[in-house]
């Protein structure tokens, strides 16, 4: 009936620049998270609905840049360029404002309605640094708002001046590039006119032509498809590009580069006075001690201990609270389902399968949520970086990044939200490769299994055996990063140019937010896929009726039955290859597994059978086949997860089981060979 | 020189950027330009990323980058006149190779 006016809204910025909060800030909780097309990276979306209108606002993902090298700016350009929003929100860092105003450069390149949030000017305020607003609006050609989004201060002005600038007829200001750029833009503007369609859509044939001269490869594929006589078009803008860039003596890409460099920088000197300029900052100081020569990395190793022991000390406590509360809930459900006349089998489902599938699962939850607050705060309080800028050496020496490093050493913890953890990599490659290689990480969930047959049968070199595991996980991680970085992304090098933001205190409300999406992110991930597979699991175990627990009857004997050749080349039986398929749901469920199908009450019968089953060569080529074979239902969910597509989560699994069976094997023969076993 | 080759401490200016593609214009995209000055702030421990001072922030880059960034020391400041300029730390063994591990 009433017509409502929707306002759609761009939200850009560096990252660092607080653009988070600021969206936390402008939406409150109505948040929308999906994908953007075509690529796994995260499109967050809010709402807010003010004076009988509706805003609509995009966050972009954090970029220093709108160049098309990495997909986030692709991302975030593509929208700009071909969905053309009602107004572009800027987050500017106003401590840091000459770097940010060279982001502010190519959006007003752009030609879109902007509106600049100056955020964080407390601390730029507190450092000493006056910035002339009124000068600084006139200068961009864009409304300037100070806001301290931490705290939610200048959000309404923010909102305000958005509604009014979607109102009016925008007049944007020109960025100059020079005379003989210029001209050469003229020049192309002339030439791209014959697409006209395209050059209408996105209002900017200026934008387009400096591209062009830029050598944008991206810009230069949508022209030429949409001219008639592409061959010519091609032609006459290298020749354009030619003459430009044998006057200036340069390249195209520099010569825009320093154009908006030098924009940034004039406005910066007209507007800020930074009295304590080049001298050393709060920040720089922390790092003197932080990331002092002999002092950083051990301080780092600190870090890293306490995080790392909290979360799994301090997290056993609720671990065990919430596996006593499923032990209950499953007691109480299975007497509550057979008074109302509910069948065996149903209540074995939901209790043995079902229930014990999500419980199993559930009990990490507290160690998410810990591990996450910890990572939140690294993050927020900019020490990310500097684990990062530490850890770079030995990182890349193994083809991986230096942020690479702080998800590893959670992946000796639990490879769950080790994969979660991977999001503080920027770049899409430098995160796969991580990912694809925390499985091979000797995660807590498998200690159980050598220990176990450590001490079933190496009495005497138990501690020898262990550290053999731990040593082969880590050999096994880097042979795989090398080669998988050889396979898939040869000839790649991603560039670790990284900032190393300042130092702030973390903001509470952020962190617990953040802490929180993680935490339900792998609640709601349990409450399906992990569903589903305990339950599939279980109905292997318990068909078909009448079969008692994934003995040889039931359908997952059977089953192993039929792997006993694939598993017999290792030295395994049809039992090690049950307990192998129960390891899916998580790596525990090995030796849980292991001990039913021993038929035995206590655990030195089944110390017992094992030996029974294993000799020393055979148990070990098993525990090398559970370190390194398919990650748990879980880690593969997050897998699925973090990359968007369950292509990486199953060429993980596979990858894995393949490289577990021929190490196993041939450490088998090899052994038998020598004479073990 | 490149940037590499800066003693810790040192200022110089940008007068080329090497290189090309992602890399190049990532670099260009922090302030890295022809005509920029910089601060050589640190290395990381064992010959890892160096880290600079440019237009007001920190960025850290790995030895192949900072090879992309031709400069010349800063009028006033160390090594301009090519002399040798004293490192500190420990001059012989394994602990100076740490220190000053040239990658």
């Amino acid at each position: 009936m009433d017509e409502k006016k929707k306002i759609r809204i761009a939200l850009a910025g560096n990252p660092n620049s607080g653009k988070t909060s600021v969206f936390n800030e402008l939406t409150g909780m109505s948040q929308h998270v999906g994908n953007w097309p075509g690529v796994t990276i995260e499109k967050i979306v809010g709402k807010k609905h003010i004076d009988g209108m509706e805003l609509e606002i995009v966050d972009l993902p954090g970029t220093y840049s709108l160049s098309p090298y990495s997909p986030d700016e692709r991302v975030a350009r593509d929208y700009l360029l071909l969905e053309r929003p009602d107004v572009v929100c800027v987050v500017v860092d106003a401590s840091n404002l000459e770097r940010n105003l060279y982001f502010v450069a190519q959006l007003v390149e752009l030609d879109l309605p902007l509106v600049i949030a100056l955020n964080m000017i407390d601390i730029a305020k507190s450092r000493g640094i006056e910035i002339d607003i009124d000068k600084l609006s006139t200068l961009a050609g864009a409304p300037v708002i100070p806001t301290v989004a931490r705290s939610g201060k200048g959000i309404d002005e923010l909102t305000s001046a958005i509604i009014d600038v979607a109102g009016k007829p925008y007049s944007p200001v020109t960025l100059n590039y020079g005379k003989e750029a210029e001209g050469a833009i003229l020049e192309v503007e002339s030439i791209i006119s014959v697409a006209p369609p395209l050059a209408l859509r996105c209002h900017t044939s200026r934008y387009l032509s400096a591209s062009l001269l830029a050598g944008d490869a991206e810009i230069k594929e949508m022209i030429l498809t949409a001219s008639p006589n592409s061959a010519e078009v091609r032609r006459k803008i290298a020749k354009v590009r030619l003459k430009m860039e044998t006057r200036l003596h340069t390249d195209g890409e520099s010569v825009l580069a320093n154009a908006r460099h030098g924009w940034a920088s004039g406005i910066y000197h007209e507007v800020v006075r930074d009295p304590h300029h080049d001298e050393p900052t709060g920040t720089d100081r922390i790092d003197d001690v932080l990331l002092h020569r002999f002092f950083g990395i051990p301080i780092f190793a600190g870090i890293m201990f306490v995080i790392f022991w909290s979360t799994f000390n301090i997290g056993a406590y609720p671990m065990g609270w919430i596996e006593s509360f499923f032990e209950w809930l499953g007691g109480w459900l299975s007497a509550a389902m057979l008074s109302v006349g509910a069948s065996e089998t149903l209540v074995s489902m939901v209790v043995d399968g079902a229930l014990a599938g999500v419980g199993g699962v559930l009990i990490f939850v507290p160690n998410i949520i810990i591990l996450f607050f910890f990572v939140s705060i690294l993050e927020d309080s900019g020490y990310m970086a500097r684990a990062a800028f530490l850890m770079d050496k030995i990182m890349h020496r193994m083809g991986l990044h230096g942020k690479s490093f702080i998800p590893i050493i959670i992946g000796f913890g639990c490879t769950v939200p080790a994969v979660m953890s991977t999001r503080t990599l920027e770049n899409r490659e430098d995160r796969l490769l991580t990912i694809l290689i925390l499985p091979f990480v000797l995660c807590s969930a498998r200690v159980p299994v050598f220990v176990l047959f450590s001490s079933a049968l190496f009495e005497s070199n138990q501690g020898l055996i262990m550290f053999s595991m731990y040593a082969l996980s880590i050999a096994i991680s880097i042979l795989a990063a090398k080669v998988l970085k050889m396979l898939l992304f040869k000839g790649l090098s991603t560039p670790f140019v990284m900032e190393l933001p300042p130092y702030h205190k973390p903001a509470f409300k952020g962190v617990l937010l953040h802490t929180w999406e993680r935490a339900w992110a792998f609640i709601r991930k349990a409450g399906t896929v992990i569903l589903v597979g305990s339950i599939i699991i279980w109905a292997l175990g318990s068909l078909p009726p009448g079969a008692e627990y994934a003995s040889a009857d039931s359908l997952a004997g059977k089953i192993g039955r039929i792997f006993q050749p694939l598993v017999k080349t290792f030295g395994s039986d049809w039992k090690g290859a049950v307990s192998l398929l129960f390891g899916f749901v998580a790596k525990e469920i090995v030796v849980a597994t292991l001990a039913v199908l021993a038929k035995s009450g206590g655990e030195s019968n089944l110390v017992e059978g094992l030996r029974q089953i294993y000799t020393p060569l055979s148990a070990y080529t098993f525990m090398i086949f559970t370190l390194i074979y398919t990650p748990c239902i879980a880690t593969i969910a997050a897998i699925k997860k973090e990359t968007g597509t369950w292509k990486w989560a199953i060429f993980s699994a596979l990858f894995s089981t393949a490289l577990a069976w021929a190490l196993a094997t041939s450490v088998y023969w090899a052994g038998k060979a020598l004479g073990f076993g | 020189m490149t940037l590499d080759e800066l003693e810790i401490g040192e200022k110089a200016r940008i007068v080329a950027i090497t290189g090309e593609g992602a890399i190049r214009s990532r670099i260009m995209d922090f302030g890295l330009v022809p005509g920029t000055r910089l601060w050589m702030i640190r290395r990381a421990p064992g010959g890892g990323p160096f880290e600079i001072r440019v237009r007001g922030t920190l960025v850290s880059l790995r030895p192949e980058e900072a090879r992309m960034i031709e400069v010349v020391p800063h009028r006033g400041g160390r090594g301009h006149h090519g002399g040798h300029c004293e490192k500190k730390g420990p001059k012989h063994g394994f602990l100076r190779k740490w220190f000053h591990d040239e990658d």
